[in-house]
């Protein structure tokens, strides 16, 4: 029987700095299909710049993003490997969302099973929801993509609890297909839905194995209760 | 097996046009409006002065296209994240678009000449 190997998205050698600060320096992150990659941090901290580095939208004065270890240069140019759902509305206010599911092949009827209140929203435009249900459409649309790697940075941001709940669901069930660089301050959410954790901190990033060290670490005060 | 290729070759550049209208429906107002100022204003003054203002319409026009990717720039570049996610580029959206507009103004222009 043939094995089948997950897919490995690494970015190495990142070096960003603004106005001799440096932001990012020696970084390396590696996500793989199959799993959920949390990556934490403070405010500042430049997770969100991270994310662009890898999704190729900004420049580092360094940088390395592999994929599969070959050179992955300008992933945004390659939807069918790399999406990404940034932590701002993205997503044009007059498209309706059966147009943003037809544009992102995602089944706007499996959608309605896990958030029962779209059903018949279809022709709704996106300007017209609220800004929690607008986000759930923005990452759910993302996250559900035909694609091998999603990054969601601060996917949970405006959304409700019981829509975070089930968002979570729906990230266990995509990992199957894709790997999932997931970042937000809901760290709860994020360690409870990680496989591999990471902490970004005064420029380096240090994996976490053990969610106990987010106390040492200090990022947390106490240790986080796990939600699964 | 279903043959898809005759589907997708369909397809893919369907999703690329609707893409592009939508992107150029963004600006389409104030583009439009620019053009039929332009228009007017070439009418008014062609009894007087001919064909000679017509490179200044011209060039009002390109600037006034700068203006309009300006003001996308500073206030819809977020939307710029959906474009990517689809493989689209902005160089890409603005390339066809822009010369669409411009393409059109100068059809327009030369259509409705006295």
């Amino acid at each position: 029987m043939m094995q089948s190997y997950p897919d490995i998205l690494e970015a190495d050698g990142i070096h960003l700095s603004f106005d001799g600060r440096t932001i990012l320096s020696s970084i390396y992150i590696r996500c793989e299909t199959g799993k959920v990659t949390g990556l934490l941090g403070r405010n500042g901290e430049g997770k969100t710049c991270l994310m662009n580095i890898i999704y190729g939208r900004l420049q580092a004065e360094s940088s390395s993003v592999r994929l599969n270890e070959g050179h992955l240069r300008d992933a945004w140019k390659q939807p069918h490997r790399l999406r990404f759902a940034p932590q701002f509305h993205f997503i044009p206010a007059a498209f309706t969302l059966r147009r943003v599911f037809s544009d992102l092949e995602v089944n706007f009827l499996r959608f309605c099973e896990f958030f029962p209140e779209f059903e018949g929203c279809g022709g709704d435009r996106l300007g017209s929801l609220s800004g929690g249900h607008r986000r759930l459409v923005e990452i759910y649309t993302i996250l559900c993509s035909q694609t091998m790697f999603v990054l969601l940075d601060e996917p949970f941001s405006h959304v409700m609890p019981v829509h975070v709940e089930t968002l979570l669901k729906v990230i266990r069930r995509e990992k199957a297909e894709k790997g999932i660089l997931l970042s937000d301050h809901l760290y709860r959410e994020v360690v409870g839905a990680s496989d591999d954790l990471y902490l970004l901190t005064v420029g380096h990033l240090a994996a976490v194995p053990d969610a106990e060290d987010l106390e040492s670490l200090g990022y947390v005060r106490t240790s986080p209760d796990v939600i699964r | 097996m279903p043959d898809l290729s005759q589907d997708f070759i369909i397809l893919v550049p369907m999703k690329a046009i609707r893409s592009l209208a939508s992107f150029y429906l963004g600006f389409l107002p104030a583009a439009w409006l620019l053009t039929l100022i332009c228009i007017g204003s070439f009418h008014w003054l062609y009894p007087v002065y001919g064909w000679g203002p017509f490179m200044y319409f011209f060039w009002f026009k390109v600037l006034s296209m700068g203006l309009v990717w300006y003001a996308t720039n500073q206030y819809r570049r977020q939307t710029y994240y959906y474009y990517f996610n689809l493989g689209y580029s902005k160089a890409f959206l603005w390339t066809v678009t822009l010369g669409l507009d411009f393409g059109l103004f100068i059809i327009i222009f030369i259509a409705l000449a006295p």
